[in-house]
This record gives C-alpha cells, sequence and structure tokens, in this order.
C-alpha cells in the first residue's frame, strides 16, 4: 500500500472523483458473500478515546471528549469483503471440514453445545473465537483478516462518514444495546457505501492489527457490538462506535480474550 | 507539655448578667474576655503562666462571620442573649446572636467552655429561622447573591502574641502537611474583606488529616501555629463541621471560611472543637492531639489475629496483569516468580503486589470483574497458584474491588468479592476509587478471611480508618519531597504507600516516603501507559525499601516526633523511637543550593539528641559515621563532613558490636550475645547493600578489604540481629582509602 502520511493537500474533488473511477477494477464479480470495495485514494483517519495505556499519538479535544487523533492519505487497492460477518454456519463447515482445534480450547466457541451452534442462530455472528481462530477460518477460506485501514474503508467509503449509513446514529439501522446477537443482515439499512453490512454493532470485528509492544499484546477491534456498557465512565467503549474509532484490546490469554461480543469478518484481495 | 493545672475556674459577667456587655472567663492558665457588641468578639485571651496576651487591641477575634452580603455582617444580629454556666469542673457562655430584621433569618449559637486546663470548648452552630410567609418573602424579592452562608472562623489568624512577630504554620495540604513562616504582612495581605477578593470556588486542595478529598464528614484536622519570639503555640482541633473545608491557598487555610447551604428551618454546625494554647512548639500540640484522638479510636481491626503479618511491608506495586512479565503466551502460564526474582534483584523485593486484571478491559461484554477473574490462564486455581508463588516469595497479593463496575446487578457485590478472595486466598483487597471500606464490607470479608487486608486507593475518612489499615496516598500534583504525613505519626499502626501516575520524575515521591518512613509503590505499567522507573529512582526505591526493612521495630512503636527542632534551617528530620534505638530520618531538599559562601551548609551540630551515655550513631542511608557530640550540656547529633546527600538516615544505639583490628584484616563479635546472627554488609557504588557472610553472633566474624564489596568512601557496615531478624546495632568500618 501507498502510504503518503502527512501530505496534507486539499485535493480538487474532480481530480479525486477521477481518481477513484481509474483505479476501479471494472466488471470484476464478487465471490459469493462478498462485495467488492473498489480502491482509490484515501484520507484515513483514526481516533482513539483516551484512556491510560492507549495510544499517544496526536492529542485532540473533540466534541466526544478527549480522543488522540492519527491521520494518513492512502492509496486503497481494490479488494472484496464478506458482506456480512461470519456465521455460526460458516464457521461450523469450517470446523466440520478441518477438525479444527485450538491450542488452548477455553471459552472457544462456548455458546455452541455438542459441537454445534444454538439452535435458530446459524446465521448469527460467530463470537467466542479467538484472532487465531479466525485466522484459521480465514486461511481455510483463501482469505484473510483485513488491516484496521482496509475495514474502516470498507465501512466508511471515502467522505469520512462517521457510520456505514452516514453521518447520524440510527437505531434501525444496526444491532446495538439490545440482549444479543441478530442474524447477519437483519439491517439492509445499514449497509456500507460499497454494500457491506452489519459493519456497525452485532459483533465487535477483529482487524489484523495483532501488536506486541515491549510491555504488552494488543489488537485493535472496530465497529462496536450488541452489548452497551452503562453506568460508569471507565468501562472499555462498546455498543455505538463510529468507523474511525478504534479499541485497543489487550490480550492475555485465549480463554480471556474470547468474548460474546467479539467476531470478524474475512477479505480477498481483488486480482 | 507545660500547661499549669489549678482548682480555680471563675466566670465574671459586666455589668451584670441581665444585660451583659462583656464576660470573662478564668482559670489559672487562661484569661479570656468577650465583648457581647455588634458582634460577639475575643478581646483578650492571655496565657497567664508567661503573662503573654494573644490578642491586639486592635485585631478582636469575631466569633463567627460571614461575606454573604445581606447575611451577618452587614445586616448584622442586633439582639443577643447570654447565658452564664457554672459547675465544678468547668465555666461556659451561651450567646445567642439573631435579628428582627427580615434580612436575616439566621440565628447563630455561640457556646465556649472553659475547665481548668489551658483549652477553650467551642460550639457554633447556625440555624435557619426562616418564618413562612414572613422572612420567604424579603428573600423572594431579594434573591442571594450565594446559595448559603459562609461562616468565617480565622482565629488562628487573628491570634498574635507580639506585633509583627513571626509565626510557623503546620499547614495541612492534601497529601501531607508543610511547616511555613509567615509575618503580619503576609496575614494583612490577604485578609479577606469581601466575597470579591477570593475564589469562592477554590481549586481542591484540601485542609484535611485524615478524609478523602471533599469529604465534610471528616473535619478532624489539628492546626497548628507556633510564636517562636513568645515560645508559645495555639491549635484548632475540629470535632465536628458541616462545613466542607478546602483551601486551595495557604492564606485560605489561615482564613478558613467554607459555604454551605442552611435548609429551610435547619441547623448546622459551624465548628465544634477546640482551641488550646501551650508552651513550646507545634510538636507539644501535635502530642495532645495524637492521644486525645487516639483514645476514641477502635482498634479491634488493627487488633485482630493475623493482622500483623502486614506490619512490616514498606514496597508494593501495582501491576497490569497484560503485562508479559508476568504472563507467557507461549505456554499460557503466569511468570509470577521471574517477575519478582527480577524485582529482588532491582528494588530488593516487593511487600506487596496489587492485581489488576478489569480496568481498562471490563466493558466488552457481559463478564464484570468477577466473571473475568474466573477466564484469567489457569481460571480461579490459576490465579491461586500465582498468590501462593507470590506469597512464597514474600509478597502479598491483593485482588481489586471496582465498585462501580456494575454489568451484573449482583445482590450483594461485598459478598461477591469476598467470595474470590476467599477462593484464591488473596492477603487482601485494593479497594479501587474508594476511601476505605465500611463496616459491611468488612463483615463479609470476615467470613472468609478475617486477618485479610483492606487497601484503598484513597485517604479513608474516620470511620473507614478503623475498618481499611492501608491506604495509597496517590500524587496527582508535584509536591515537596519534606511534606509531614501526620497521619502516619499519629497512628503509625495504618500503612500509607505513596504512588504517582501521573509525573515522570518520582525521586522527591520516593524521598518522601523516606522521609516518612512509610510505604511506596511502584507503578511501571499504568493501565497499559508506561512509566518506568528510571534506573536512579530504581536504586533509590532499593536503599529506601532495605532502610525500611533493617528497622522495623523502631519505626513501628507508638513514640515518635514529626519535624524535630534543627539547627538548620532548611533541614527537616522526623524521629522515631524505642527504649534501645533512635532512628531519624533527613531531608535537606535544596542541597543543590548550598554553596561555601552562604550559610546553609548542613554541617556540624544537627538537631538535639537525648540517648543514654554510650551509644553511638550511624548514617546508614549514607555510610557514613555521625558523632554524638556535648554541646553547650546537651548532647547532638554531630556532622565532621557535610551531609553527603539530600537525605540521610541516622540510627543511634547502644554499641553491642565489638571490632577488633589485626594485621591483616579485621573481627568483629557481640560480648554477651547468646543469639542472634552477625552480619558483614558489603556497599556498592551506589550505596546499595550487598550481602556478606554471615555467622552466628556468639562466633567471631573475620573478613578483610577484599571479603565484600565497600563504599566509594571505603565503607563497610556489620549488622548484629537479634532471633527475629531486627538489626540491633550497625558498626561502620573503613576498610579501605
Amino acid at each position: 500500500m501507498l502510504l503518503l502520511s502527512k501530505l496534507r493537500i486539499k485535493t480538487p474533488l474532480s481530480v479525486f472523483f477521477a481518481f477513484v473511477v481509474y483505479s476501479t477494477v471494472l466488471g470484476e464479480t464478487p465471490p459469493e458473500g462478498m462485495v467488492l470495495v473498489t480502491g482509490g485514494h484515501y484520507h484515513y483517519k483514526q481516533i482513539n478515546r483516551w484512556r491510560e495505556g492507549l495510544e499517544n499519538h496526536k492529542y485532540l479535544e473533540g466534541p466526544v471528549g478527549d480522543a488522540y487523533v492519527e491521520e494518513a492519505f492512502v492509496q486503497m487497492p481494490s479488494y472484496f469483503i464478506d458482506k456480512t460477518e461470519v456465521t455460526n454456519a460458516q464457521y461450523k463447515e469450517f470446523m466440520d471440514t478441518t477438525g479444527y482445534k485450538p491450542k488452548w480450547p477455553k471459552n472457544f466457541l462456548k455458546d455452541w453445545k455438542e459441537g454445534t451452534y444454538p439452535k435458530g442462530e446459524a446465521n448469527h455472528p460467530v463470537c467466542y473465537i479467538d484472532l487465531n481462530d479466525a485466522k484459521a477460518y480465514a486461511e481455510w477460506a483463501g482469505k484473510e483478516i483485513p488491516s484496521e485501514e482496509k475495514w474502516q474503508y470498507a465501512a466508511q467509503g471515502t467522505d469520512g462518514r462517521a457510520f456505514p449509513w452516514g453521518d447520524r446514529w440510527d437505531n434501525k439501522k444496526a444491532n446495538v444495546n439490545s440482549s444479543g446477537t441478530t442474524a447477519v443482515g437483519s439491517f439492509p439499512e445499514g449497509a456500507s457505501p460499497f454494500g457491506a453490512l452489519d459493519m456497525a454493532g452485532n459483533v465487535c470485528e477483529m482487524t489484523d492489527s495483532y501488536e506486541e509492544d515491549l510491555w504488552h499484546r494488543f489488537m485493535i477491534l472496530r465497529g462496536g457490538s450488541w452489548f452497551q456498557s452503562h453506568g460508569s465512565i471507565w468501562y472499555v467503549q462498546n455498543g455505538i462506535v463510529p468507523n474511525f474509532q478504534r479499541v485497543k484490546y489487550w490480550l492475555i490469554n485465549p480463554g480471556f480474550n474470547r468474548s460474546a461480543t467479539i467476531g470478524f469478518r474475512c477479505i480477498k484481495m481483488a486480482d | 507539655m507545660a500547661c499549669p493545672v489549678y482548682g480555680v475556674i471563675d466566670i465574671r459577667v459586666l455589668p451584670n448578667e441581665v444585660t451583659p456587655k462583656q464576660v470573662i472567663l478564668e482559670n489559672d492558665s487562661l484569661y479570656m474576655e468577650i465583648h457581647v457588641n455588634w458582634t460577639p468578639v475575643i478581646s483578650s485571651l492571655k496565657y497567664k503562666p508567661t503573662g503573654v496576651e494573644l490578642v491586639q487591641v486592635d485585631r478582636p477575634i469575631p466569633l463567627f462571620g460571614a461575606d454573604n452580603r445581606w447575611t451577618l455582617f452587614n445586616v448584622g444580629s442586633e439582639l443577643k442573649e447570654v447565658e452564664i454556666r457554672r459547675s465544678e469542673e468547668k465555666v461556659g457562655v451561651t450567646i445567642h446572636a439573631y435579628s428582627r430584621y427580615l434580612e436575616n433569618a439566621y440565628r447563630v449559637t455561640v457556646k465556649l467552655d472553659l475547665g481548668s486546663d489551658s483549652e477553650i470548648e467551642v460550639d457554633i452552630q447556625i440555624e435557619d429561622q426562616l418564618e413562612p410567609g414572613h422572612h420567604d418573602l424579603y428573600r423572594e424579592n431579594n434573591p442571594p447573591k450565594l446559595p448559603g452562608v459562609i461562616p468565617g472562623l480565622p482565629w488562628l489568624a487573628f491570634l498574635e502574641p507580639n506585633k509583627g512577630e513571626e509565626r510557623q504554620v503546620l499547614y495541612p495540604k492534601m497529601d501531607g502537611y508543610e511547616l511555613i513562616t509567615v509575618n503580619r504582612q503576609f496575614m494583612d495581605d490577604y485578609r479577606p474583606v469581601n466575597e470579591g477578593e477570593r475564589p469562592l470556588e477554590p481549586d481542591p486542595v484540601q485542609m484535611q488529616f485524615n478524609g478523602k478529598q471533599g469529604d465534610p464528614s471528616d473535619p478532624l484536622v489539628p492546626t497548628i501555629v507556633h510564636f517562636p519570639a513568645s515560645n508559645l503555640s495555639a491549635l484548632l482541633y475540629r470535632e465536628k463541621s458541616d462545613i466542607p473545608w478546602r483551601f486551595a491557598t495557604v492564606e485560605e487555610a489561615l482564613w478558613p471560611s467554607g459555604k454551605f447551604f442552611i435548609p429551610q428551618g435547619e441547623a448546622k454546625t459551624i465548628f465544634t472543637g477546640t482551641l488550646r494554647v501551650f508552651e513550646g512548639g507545634w510538636q507539644n500540640g501535635f502530642a495532645w492531639f495524637k492521644e486525645n484522638w487516639r483514645r476514641n479510636f477502635d482498634f479491634s481491626t488493627y487488633e485482630r489475629p493475623g493482622h500483623e503479618k502486614f506490619d512490616n511491608m514498606f514496597l508494593g506495586v501495582w501491576s497490569f496483569v497484560y503485562d508479559r512479565n508476568i504472563y507467557d503466551a507461549e505456554s499460557n502460564k503466569w511468570t509470577i516468580d521471574e517477575y519478582l526474582g527480577k524485582a529482588k534483584k532491582e528494588y530488593d523485593g516487593f511487600d506487596q503486589y496489587v492485581f489488576w486484571h478489569s480496568y481498562n478491559r471490563v466493558g466488552t461484554d457481559l463478564r464484570d470483574q468477577f466473571d473475568l477473574l474466573q477466564d484469567l490462564p489457569g481460571g480461579i486455581d490459576g490465579v491461586k497458584d500465582f498468590i501462593s508463588t507470590a506469597n512464597s516469595m514474600g509478597t502479598k497479593v491483593y485482588l481489586p474491588y471496582n465498585p462501580w463496575d456494575k454489568i451484573k446487578k449482583r445482590e450483594n457485590m461485598y459478598r461477591r468479592q469476598a467470595e474470590d478472595l476467599g477462593a484464591v486466598n488473596a492477603d487482601g483487597l485494593f479497594l479501587d476509587t474508594m476511601g476505605g471500606g465500611d463496616k459491611s464490607f468488612r463483615q463479609e470479608v470476615n467470613k472468609f478471611d478475617p486477618s485479610a487486608q483492606f487497601l484503598s486507593e484513597f485517604r479513608p475518612n474516620l470511620e473507614s480508618l478503623q475498618f481499611t489499615t492501608a491506604h495509597y496516598n496517590e500524587n496527582f500534583n508535584v509536591r515537596p519531597a519534606h511534606m509531614v504525613e501526620l497521619l502516619r505519626f499519629a497512628l503509625p499502626e495504618h500503612k500509607i504507600y505513596k504512588i504517582e501516575r501521573v509525573h515522570r520524575d518520582r525521586k522527591n515521591l520516593i524521598y518522601n516516603s523516606f522521609f516518612n518512613a512509610i510505604g511506596y509503590a511502584v507503578w511501571d505499567d499504568v493501565f497499559g501507559e508506561v512509566n518506568m522507573h528510571t534506573w536512579d529512582e530504581k536504586i533509590l526505591i532499593s536503599r529506601f525499601n532495605r532502610t525500611m526493612h533493617d528497622f522495623p521495630h523502631v519505626l513501628s512503636t507508638q513514640k515518635n516526633m514529626p519535624l524535630v527542632p534543627t539547627y538548620h534551617k532548611e533541614l527537616y528530620v522526623n524521629g522515631f523511637f524505642s527504649d534501645d534505638m533512635q532512628l531519624f530520618t533527613l531531608l535537606y531538599p535544596n542541597r543543590e543550593r548550598i554553596q561555601r559562601f552562604l550559610d546553609n551548609r548542613p554541617i556540624g551540630a544537627m538537631f538535639d539528641l537525648e540517648v543514654p551515655d554510650g551509644w553511638h550513631m550511624v548514617d546508614v542511608w549514607n555510610k557514613r559515621p555521625v558523632d554524638i557530640k556535648q554541646v553547650n550540656g546537651k548532647k547532638v547529633a554531630f556532622l565532621r563532613d557535610e551531609l553527603a546527600d539530600k537525605a540521610a538516615c541516622f540510627v543511634a544505639m547502644p554499641e553491642l558490636i565489638k571490632v577488633t583490628k589485626l594485621n591483616t584484616g579485621w573481627t568483629a563479635t557481640v560480648p554477651g550475645a547468646n543469639a542472634g546472627t552477625l552480619e558483614l554488609v558489603g556497599v556498592d557504588n551506589t550505596l546499595r547493600n550487598r550481602e556478606g557472610p554471615e555467622v552466628a553472633a556468639t562466633e567471631t566474624l573475620h573478613f578483610d578489604d577484599q571479603t565484600v564489596e565497600y563504599s566509594t568512601d571505603g565503607y563497610v557496615m556489620i549488622q548484629y540481629r537479634n532471633v527475629n531478624r531486627e538489626v540491633r546495632d550497625v558498626a561502620l568500618i573503613k576498610v579501605a582509602y
């Protein structure tokens, strides 16, 4: 990926559109269950909510409180992204085919019973998996876990919108602050500019952002989930989470990391 | 304390008790004159044993005051009722002041009582006597600028034996006490005249002794002013007050006032407490305060079986368990043994480990703090093994309790937390965001482990202090290293740990822990934000930790003296005493400003000593000798060389170790000892102790200049420890140079 970081050039709109059209992969048919994300020039801007130990980049006092902002101009390639989060049924197919067993199984598919998902939840997003579990699926499917930039671009498009459908939050367009997951694709009006669904709410989505500093291991979650904590400012941000908002997720053992609110979707690079 | 007590107590009313204008209370220690005029004032307060008048003619002490434009001062209380009380033990006067004007519906009641001692009991109440349909009509048409009353209580500011005499004030701040010297000009400059001259909402630097910031229920603040020229002090001790005492500055503390709202028809306590006048410095006043305060303190939590295991703890660590140093992802196992082993080398070991797994991960899903504990490596059994390993290495482990975490609506959070404590065999609970635990929490914990300790994040108030035997004094502002932790001296049984999450340079804080002989907690990983202690801070912590651990038997006694008077203006000394040892922590915070042409060199006589003949003294911090000399008929701690560092630790003790110089090397013995050990302690070039050979105290220790490392001054130490491993004597031997 061409990284044009720190360039603060205001590009004329017409030039920008021409660039987008030029870089589009015209005529390519997305694989089943995926949508095409056409490449282009992208003003990538991400925000970290202030908390001890989170990111220490540029400081910003924003309308939602103190935050750290990081931005860059990047040239995005074209790629396909799963239209929805990976479902229980899809993950079961992977399990049945490969016999996959994680090295440390605690809480792995905790909500499943006797090797299968709860009745009626075939199309709910798979959860209680960690990043390794997700990567194993992606490898089997010939896909990969999206980077943060690719996830955000697919959710946001080029206009910097806060939520997949626009700048204003709408409870009817995502599963947030509810009692659990819903079948994927239940909120068609919440589609992103590229047609991806459930990029806000339902389950937080893992990105291929595993990192180690000298002291910790962590990854970044995107998109928020059905679960919204209430009653204290000290909780991790969840529920309604804008496209550009990163949630740093400290990693420890897989059993601890697997959660009822975290799932994933995959991408596949266009030819 | 020199307070003559005789039997004569008297009260007189002039011209008569029917129309009183002047009330005189008198015993053989104090003479007090109250004028009942426009506002009641104390026009004279004389300390009779020395004949010193504390109130100047031009500055009588008002018994109450107000800044509010439409209440007490401006409208006034032109009606006064005076009641006289007489008994065998004391005499007293009650003055009711109120007004017939609509603007002032407040009734103030002042009670003053004098017993046989040199102290006056004070009780000032204020009551809103608003009558429906009468006063409220006025209030409706003339709404007050302020929501309540601001009563002034500037007693200590008014006391002034000699005009212009300097005074020393032991000024309480949020996280300690500072001794300052001010003059009358200072006092006049900051005398508040009306509301506009003082910020109505000062920064929350609170005048407190032991209360959590902003907690008005805990007003136990001994404020002491000392007048050196008159050798007289005054102490104001609040037992109760409804005022949230908050002061942004020193001057506000000297002119104490607070704003509160009095609901219609209700009464509030402005002040209940004592004004005490005494001879000598403020230490005398503090000793009085300590004795009185402890008399009513419930020590049962401190005296419960098993609590003694927390006595000898000085160094803690605050640990974010996502730290790769304590968990190995490859093997999915805790590595606490490696972590604590490394800490032993760096810091001389941790006594206390706060285990932190919740914030900033809780909130991701429905798992609350208790669920998350079960999902950690190895589950509950894994955490139990973790704690067992830490315990075997001498470290006590505390589980966190987050009162704000209510993801699950649990019926009884205290019980749930107590269950976890019992399940993992934790040594105690860290009470996050709390100023101590309460009785019901203690009762739940007692069901699983009565010896478990509460360690709160902030200072407990008086009630919580009786259930919470340790707390963090968390540092959010840069403070001088010589701030005094008065609570530590009044209640040595309670453990205080200094900790810092904001600033990068923590040396002052480490010195402060050393100076007060309290604890310090290492916090390198602030929820993932790494703020590592620097190499020189680690050395400082290691030296602090070893020094504290060598002498807990003298640091934990009731006998102590904060701010021992010294012969050097900028030298601060705290004293700790037992029958067979005296330990002094010294701090010279401005050592970098010393120079040969200024009269500020810390050399020669340091402070007075009261030790038996035959005792000797060693600076165990700098590994240097200290003399005990006779100067002007008094024993003093005496330095032949300038203080080697901004800190020092002088230990005076009986000379028990006998050292003999041989042709090659030395021998050391403890004549008469029948138990204990004799240990040669090396000193590296950072002045950290290094372990050397150890023999039974009944044997002879042989060594030469090659046996252990010696300091850059050429010194090694020999320590004689008794069977409890307490250091009973230290000999300093110069083996080189």
